[in-house]
């Protein structure tokens, strides 16, 4: 059905799982060509443009990424593609409700009960502002606070890999410090709040 | 930001501290709840930084498989040499059985419009495009896009200029000249954001209004704007696409939705656009769609 599928890296399911639990890239690669496939089934997917068809698919890798993390998509449950996919329609449903446009019943989607569309929309959009101000305060700052607090590595280890240009543990604290001072002020200015981050 | 919650966060406590905290926690309400916002700010900047792993890993090509190429070549080879075989094969239509030979081919139909870009070889790496919004691998099913050019941000500042982003640069033209009372006075600060080129600010005062007011054309367009200015195509073009067909700002979206579908790598669809735009004998943007047809085509 792809024009651009490749052989799979991961046929063996548990492997793929877990590959995507690390966030493997070519398990993330393969998720998304193996989704993309099926999104052309999903009703009314038609209506949405080239760009939005591919934010869907973005979206529900994310979503299931997230979810395989904290634990609430286990191994045991669905096959990875077949839980994208619920999320995939779940979102297009949101989408398609907004736009006051016909729209499919969702019974039977148990998969993602937990899911709510709307907050999702609503917390990206503070997410996306959030990586915008981020980004605005310098290649340093984002290299120290990813590393930090999306790579989960630790301050010694850090420093021994010389990731950044930190060459003692309490430097590169400061500096991480100084940067989310400087985010959060940031954050204040341009009318942030954050309980905004609590929605 | 509270110094002793982050060290609670990341474990840098003793575990006198530690209880020590956690008793705090228990008789300062203020305190947990400042606790939780920061997990919860944190939880965000931990999604936003996967968004944009997921944008850069679909918009970055696995390592190429070296038999695969030399299978390409091989089968092209083999192709060429069958060509050529039967084109020396010369009949005479004076004997039942020959054929009078057609000369090989030497010029292409070529279409009215060119629709295919210098597309970069297989191998090359895209540059990753950073940003939270910005898709990479075509959609399985769906014919692969044109190359998207540059990386999004603000434009001529991204370190990997390609050919793309050149000629995009080379037929950029924006005007953002509203006449005054052109909006509610809702949006007068965005607006002098926008004249400023503060896009960046200016995006963020954008969402806050979108959260807090009821969306309408004025913030459509301004968002779309804002957002064609910080080099995202899509998503402007997912803005501009909300504006009906009469809206009052018409001309400037259809340039917009060119330059747009432009970035975006959409050489039709752009070309098609300005072409309409230049039909058009008063279209304020009518000389810029000229130089954009001249150079695309």
């Amino acid at each position: 059905m792809s024009k651009n599928s490749r052989p799979p890296s991961f046929p063996d399911k548990r492997s793929f799982f877990e590959a995507l639990k690390s966030l493997a890239p070519e398990a993330i690669r393969q998720l998304s060509d193996q989704l993309g496939g099926t999104l052309y089934l999903l009703p009314g997917i038609y209506l949405l443009s080239r760009e939005d068809m591919e934010e869907l698919r973005n979206d529900a890798l994310l979503v299931t990424l997230k979810k395989m993390e904290e634990g609430a998509f286990q191994f045991q449950d669905y096959n990875p593609v077949s839980y994208a996919q619920a999320v995939a329609r779940k979102l297009l449903a949101n989408r398609l409700r907004k736009r006051k446009l016909e729209t499919v019943d969702l019974e039977g989607q148990d998969a993602v009960a937990d899911l709510d569309p709307e907050q999702y929309y609503i917390q990206k959009e503070t997410e996306t502002s959030l990586g915008i101000l981020l980004k605005t305060l310098g290649e340093n700052c984002e290299q120290v606070i990813r590393l930090k607090y999306y790579d989960l590595l630790r301050d010694q280890d850090v420093v021994e890999q010389q990731r950044t240009p930190y060459t003692s543990v309490d430097s590169l604290k400061s500096k991480r410090s100084q940067c989310l001072k400087k985010l959060a002020a940031l954050l204040r200015e341009k009318g942030f709040s954050f309980l905004q981050f609590l929605k | 930001m509270h110094t002793d919650i982050e060290q609670y966060l990341n474990g840098e406590m003793t575990p006198e501290e530690q209880a020590e905290f956690e008793r705090r926690l228990e008789s300062e309400p203020g305190l947990a709840a400042d606790l939780e916002k920061h997990k919860a700010f944190l939880e965000r900047l931990r999604t936003q930084m996967l968004r944009e792993k997921i944008a850069h890993t679909l918009a970055d090509p696995p390592a190429p498989n070296p038999w695969k190429k030399r299978a390409s070549i091989a089968g092209v080879l083999l192709l060429l040499i069958t060509a050529a075989f039967w084109f020396s094969r010369k009949k005479d239509p004076a004997h039942p059985d020959t054929f009078p030979v057609k000369p090989p081919t030497e010029t292409r139909q070529t279409p009215a419009y060119s629709d295919s870009l210098p597309q970069p070889a297989e191998e090359e790496p895209q540059t990753p495009a950073p940003g939270g919004n910005k898709p990479g691998r075509p959609i399985a099913g769906i014919p692969a896009p044109q190359p998207k050019p540059g990386t999004s941000g603000v434009r001529g500042q991204s370190p990997q200029t390609s050919d793309w982003d050149r000629l995009v640069e080379s037929v950029w033209a924006t005007r953002f000249d509203p006449p005054p009372g052109a909006w509610n006075q809702r949006y007068a600060p965005v607006a002098e954001l926008l004249k400023a080129k503060q896009f960046t600010d200016a995006y963020v005062q954008l969402q806050l209004l979108e959260q807090l007011a009821p969306s309408s054309d004025t913030l459509f367009f301004l968002k779309g704007y804002c957002l064609l200015e910080l080099r995202e195509g899509a998503a402007a073009l997912r803005y501009f696409e909300q504006l009906p067909e009469g809206t009052t700002w018409r001309e400037e979206t259809a340039w917009y939705k060119t330059l747009a579908w432009l970035l975006n790598g959409d050489r039709t669809k752009a070309l098609t656009s300005a072409k309409n735009i230049y039909l058009n004998p008063n279209h304020r943007f009518r000389s810029e769609a000229k130089t954009l047809i001249d150079t695309v085509e």
